[in-house]
């Protein structure tokens, strides 16, 4: 019998509590460790509040250089003129939509992908590692993707932006390292019980890997809702887009001086050309931040080392 | 150091030189040496076993392969077939495979061509020193992190850390050039201690310390999370034991810690050799000049300026390839390599 | 828009690639298409809906309704909307209806390679530069406009009567033919140039310079006043200073440098620009500048967007002026209005400056036009989607319609002044702000897309800021536009060979102006900075530009 009795999980963030045997060296170190890591904070949070600051800021004081840490006449013009554009909303739509089916489908191309050539004594492993690994740098370029897309009538559909990214081989190689380090003991005992390989990844494999596919969630997640590439070669249609696209033809459109004489001529879009980075920029973010805590939640260990003995 | 053999390395003498410590093997060092002695890399299973038996033990396995397989041959290998216009002319509005054969022309155009070479060191010599500098960073903020008292706190400062990734590189070279200014903060700094503002952006000897230190700026935070997911496959036990042997946290990170990440280590870094060609093109472009252009010149900026005049994709193909096969070589170079002196690789 | 995500898929991934396999096995039937033109002409005259009495000036109607399909560039601040009258309005006067694909502004350029590279572009492509069409000429993916011009009278009318004609010349590729359609402008002016703080100049008695050497001491006498500053900045990466500077020493630079090479009348050959004397000239004088503190030497360096340095300097009172369009000179004004200054600063935009080689400024530009894609040839309705090109691009009337909208209902025209009636509003222009409706966020006129590239002087001016029309009017009055180089086109295999030859000759001239100019090398090094190029192989470059240029002579006339 498979016995999983969960051992109380030890998040090794949790760190040691400094006891009788940690030397003055070790509380020392603590002490700068800390002090080093608010100040590197302090340097990746600095940009962000300026960005945030310049969002809420009035286009003269940007233009002018004002503003630092704190908005300079303050006012939400560009996020009203950015968020009141109903096509804001349609692309944000269709980003979460495109950003939940691609992590899904790529997730569980992966993670069989993955399980299948983490099986050392698979034949033929090695020429499917190879199969991965090989795309991993030869690619076609843009035109040949393009037409490929367009002969399979993707075309302006929701499938073109899903599906060529699905599979990362980087995030396949990382996800065949951890499945590889998982006891054996465990799949063998499941074995002797008659599960199947599938029903030995279903049950077994992927509830023990919970940190590494919240990771890969992430990575893929993260990657879906910044693509605008895929939608910018694929997508006609203005009710398509994502919002990394609205957003970024937003930004080459508001720049007024742009060295291309094109489109200099005779335009006032002062307000909205200022600040226009920093406020996509914070839309852009701001899911991200709200998901990422639900990720480290799964960043606990020790659910399933210990639990099989003999 | 070697990590390979840990009961040999579990046998320590603490600094203070009095005792002696010896680590009890916890239960899953079993599978430790297990997986030491699967390691070799002779053949994964002792006798290679017949096709039919195969297919027949592992059908559900084959089967999970289909898809991904498939996936693969549609979406990659179908259009890798454009890769032949590197051998062939392709004219833009004309046929995607070329128009006629032209053999090695291409190939030898950017062999020939003197300035494609001195932007290929370039290309060489940013790529390893972002390798070098940005590979090992997150592993040790994770392990910084790793060592936080305050769980909270520990959280609070991962999630901020991996912002910078999110801005968007126009942003960050604006920053950059903010910062670098004449007026800016460095040369104010510079200025303070007595110093002559330099004009860093225009001088190529700092070109490569502005690309590497901000890719590190902006990749560290987000490496961590990847190796924090790692740390928590490391047995909560063999801390435990550690401690009650009189490890103390140090010698719990080097024995413990690190080994436990190490398969995670070994396929980033094998994966970023592979790919270390592809420095960014637009941060170079965005933040480089005709003043820096003898170190900050890279393959695809290079590029970028000669298919201003004639958009020529047959030769960008050509060096594509190029770039491709050497990183194909240095993958499996790395591979090879680490199996050796490691014992583990990719495959 | 949200499609039944479940179905049709498979079907369409057999057929997909099965479609995919056919074009890889028509592919290595390797042949490439140039049609004849008599096969054009025959087509076109089969054109049922082409009027056979088309002349200039009057308005085109096809004789039945047609559709043609048109690339469109979605501006993000000005998008289509089902308010739009612009369309309904060419339906209602041209019996023509246009079926768009939308591209995204960001990126347009590549997205429109793309679609013509992958044979998917739709049959007009507007917004076509010149220059943009040169890739595309030798492959046959676009046609030849010149031999269809016998069809469009207003585009021959304006070439003649507004002298473009040796212009019209310089698009010919290397087969003699031209392969897009620019839009054409009576006059045209620099659009960027100097752009100056005049209450700052008035205040230490400088007067508008109109050569280089009186700009030198007015920022002189600035730079007395005040000695913290360095008055002149460019923004560009000093491209765009030195694009205009160039001009007025004889030579060309920046932005202008084109394949860096300068005719010359005397012996009807092309040298390289940066070995003439002029081209040393004002390196020197730039690096005078530099070294009595002038000059902003970031600003060459650096470009403006993003974090607008020069932007932040003109309202720090750093820099007094700098290179800029009228779309800068919004910039630099939003910037002052939040500093002290506001209310007593005054910008403007002055000709750029003359110097040794006379009071010259750039040459005379087209403006954006449009190009054909191959299968433009292949529609019934061809003669009539070229008679319908003319009088959209180049008949006043719908010049006229495209910028103001519809007489009598949107504005009021009397002689040469256009009057925008009280409910309706330009605000991109800055025009009867209070309006209700906006001529071109709601009606779709005055869009970027069609309505910017033919004009007449009176159109152009009637529309932009007092203060631009003062520009216009200074630089045609007292500059002259250099005469354009002859042609010199390449062939194909010629292209694949300058790039390659050009782009390392080009490093070494903007890495050595550069390092010239902020004195990271002393000018007494020029020659051998010269001795650098030719071991380059300019000579092989000159030879292969001249070698066209004779050849164009030759075979051309």
């Amino acid at each position: 019998m498979v016995t999983t009795n969960a051992i109380a999980p030890v998040d090794p963030a949790a760190g040691v509590p400094v006891g009788p045997r940690d030397s003055r060296g070790y509380r020392l170190f603590t002490g700068f460790n800390a002090t080093a890591l608010v100040l590197l904070c302090l340097i990746m949070l600095y940009p962000f509040i300026t960005l945030l600051a310049q969002s809420f800021s009035s286009a003269g004081a940007i233009k002018a250089g004002q503003v630092n840490v704190w908005p300079v006449g303050f006012n939400i013009e560009t996020y009203r003129a950015v968020m009141g554009d109903g096509a804001f909303w349609t692309s944000y739509g269709n980003t979460v939509l495109y950003t939940v089916v691609g992590t899904t489908i790529a997730m569980a191309l992966t993670t069989m992908f993955a399980y299948v050539i983490s099986k050392r004594h698979l034949r033929g492993r090695n020429t499917l590692i190879g199969i991965a690994v090989f795309t991993m740098f030869f690619s076609g370029g843009i035109v040949p993707n393009y037409v490929l897309i367009s002969s399979l009538g993707m075309k302006n559909t929701m499938w073109s932006v899903v599906l060529p990214p699905a599979l990362s081989v980087f995030n396949l190689l990382v996800m065949k390292s951890f499945f590889e380090n998982l006891p054996r003991e465990l799949e063998e005992a499941a074995q002797i019980d008659g599960l199947g390989w599938f029903g030995i990844f279903v049950r077994i494999v992927l509830p023990l890997s919970k940190a590494v596919l919240a990771t890969m969630v992430l990575f893929y997640a993260v990657a879906y809702w910044n693509d605008w590439f895929s939608a910018f070669l694929y997508l006609d249609k203005n009710d398509l887009f994502p919002l990394s696209l609205f957003l970024r033809n937003l930004i080459a459109g508001a720049s007024t001086t742009a060295t291309d004489t094109a489109a200099a001529v005779g335009a006032t879009k002062a307000t909205i050309s200022a600040n226009i980075q920093a406020v996509t920029m914070v839309l852009a973010i701001i899911p991200i931040l709200c998901v990422y805590p639900f990720v480290q939640r799964h960043f606990v260990s020790g659910v399933m080392l210990g639990s099989v003995k003999g | 150091m070697d990590f390979t053999d840990q009961r040999t390395d579990a046998v320590l003498v603490s600094d203070s030189g009095a005792q002696t410590i010896t680590m009890e093997p916890p239960p899953s060092e079993d599978q430790d040496r297990s997986r030491r002695r699967r390691r070799r890399p002779q053949s994964s299973a002792p006798t290679k076993v017949p096709w039919r038996e195969a297919l027949r033990r592992d059908r559900a396995l084959y089967l999970m392969a289909l898809l991904p397989v498939a996936f693969l041959v549609v979406f990659r290998y179908l259009p890798m077939a454009g890769n032949v216009i590197a051998f062939r002319k392709f004219r833009p509005g004309g046929s995607i495979f070329g128009e006629e054969w032209v053999g090695l022309r291409y190939i030898q155009m950017f062999i020939h061509d003197p300035t494609f070479w001195h932007v290929f060191w370039n290309t060489a010599i940013l790529g390893g020193l972002t390798l070098v500098v940005c590979f090992p960073l997150p592993i040790v903020l994770a392990l910084l992190l790793n060592e936080v008292r305050k769980k909270v706190f520990g959280r609070a400062i991962q999630s901020i850390t991996y912002l910078p990734h999110f801005l968007s590189i126009v942003i960050v070279a604006g920053m950059l050039m903010q910062i670098l200014s004449l007026q800016g903060t460095v040369n104010q700094i510079i200025g303070a201690f007595g110093g002559e503002a330099i004009p860093f952006l225009q001088r190529p000897e700092w070109f490569r310390t502005i690309y590497v230190g901000s890719e590190a700026w902006q990749t560290m935070g987000w490496g961590t999370i990847l190796y924090l997911a790692a740390l928590t496959t490391v047995d909560g036990s063999l801390y435990e034991a550690a401690r009650i042997d009189g490890a103390n946290r140090w010698r719990q990170t080097w024995h413990i810690t690190l080994p436990g990440i190490r398969p995670t280590m070994i396929t980033l870094l094998i994966l970023n050799i592979g790919t270390f060609l592809n420095v960014g093109f637009e941060k170079v472009l965005l933040l480089y000049t005709p003043l820096t252009y003898s170190t900050a010149d890279v393959i695809s900026t290079y590029l970028y300026r000669v298919g201003l005049v004639s958009n020529n994709l047959s030769y960008a193909a050509a060096i594509g390839l190029f770039q491709a096969l050497i990183g194909l070589a240095m993958v499996l170079s790395a591979n090879f390599i680490s199996r050796r002196v490691v014992g583990a690789s990719l495959w | 828009m949200k499609r039944d995500l479940t179905t049709r898929r498979t079907p369409h991934l057999a057929r997909g690639l099965t479609a995919f396999a056919t074009a890889v096995a028509l592919a290595s039937l390797a042949a490439c298409s140039s049609g004849g033109s008599d096969d054009n002409d025959s087509a076109a005259e089969s054109d049922t809906a082409a009027m056979s009495s088309y002349a200039a000036d009057a308005t085109f109607k096809a004789k039945e309704p047609v559709k043609f399909s048109m690339l469109w560039t979605d501006w993000p601040d000005n998008a289509i909307k089902d308010s739009w009258q612009v369309f309904d309005e060419i339906k209602k006067r041209t019996n023509v209806s246009l079926d768009l694909t939308n591209i995204p502004f960001s990126d347009a350029t590549e997205k429109r390679s793309l679609l013509i590279s992958s044979g998917d572009a739709p049959e007009i492509i507007p917004l076509t530069y010149t220059g943009d069409e040169q890739q595309f000429a030798a492959s046959q993916s676009i046609l030849p406009m010149s031999d269809y011009v016998k069809y469009m009278p207003n585009f021959q009318k304006y070439v003649k009567e507004w002298h473009l004609e040796a212009m019209i010349d310089n698009l010919r590729q290397a087969d003699g033919k031209y392969y897009m359609l620019p839009g054409l402008q009576e006059v045209s002016v620099p659009t960027f140039t100097l752009i100056i703080r005049k209450d700052i100049f008035d205040q230490v008695g400088a007067k508008v310079p109109q050569t280089w050497d009186e700009l030198r001491d007015d920022l002189v006498k600035i730079k007395a006043k005040y000695p913290d500053s360095k008055p002149l900045a460019d923004g560009f990466e000093g491209a765009s200073m030195l694009n205009y500077a160039a001009h007025a020493f004889g030579t060309v630079a920046g932005w202008g440098f084109g394949n860096g090479t300068w005719y010359d009348k005397a012996s009807d050959k092309f040298v390289y620009a940066p070995t003439t004397q002029g081209y040393k000239d004002m390196v020197t004088y730039f690096h005078g500048l530099v070294e009595d503190g002038l000059l902003d030497t970031e600003s060459f360096t650096a470009s403006n967007d993003g974090a607008g340095t020069v932007t932040e300097k003109f309202a720090a009172g750093k820099v007094f002026a700098a290179s800029g369009s009228n779309g800068t000179v919004n910039d630099f004004a939003t910037a002052l209005d939040a500093t002290a200054a506001k209310g007593k600063y005054k910008l403007i935009e002055i000709a750029p400056p003359g110097g040794e080689a006379g009071q010259v400024v750039e040459p005379r530009n087209f403006w954006n036009g449009f190009m054909l894609t191959s299968k433009a040839k292949d529609d019934p309705h061809f003669k009539s989607m070229l008679q319908f090109l003319d009088w959209l691009y180049y008949s006043p009337e719908s010049r006229d319609m495209l910028r103001w909208g519809v007489e009598g209902q949107t504005y009021t025209k009397s002689g040469d002044k256009y009057t925008l009636n009280p409910e309706y509003s330009l605000k991109s222009f800055n025009i009867n702000p209070d309006g209700k409706t906006d001529i071109a966020k709601d009606l779709g006129y005055s869009n970027n897309v069609l309505s910017d590239s033919t004009e007449s002087r009176a159109l152009k001016q009637s529309y932009n800021a007092p203060a631009y029309v003062d520009y216009i009017d200074s630089v045609l009055s007292t500059r002259t536009p250099r005469d354009p180089f002859p042609p010199a086109p390449l062939n194909e295999s010629e292209l694949e060979q300058s790039a390659l030859l050009a782009t390392p000759l080009k490093d070494t001239v903007d890495t050595n102006t550069l390092k010239f100019i902020l004195g990271q090398r002393p000018l007494s090094e020029w020659d051998d900075f010269v001795n650098e190029l030719k071991a380059q192989n300019l000579q092989g470059y000159l030879d292969l530009i001249n070698g066209a240029h004779e050849r164009f002579v030759k075979e051309h006339g």
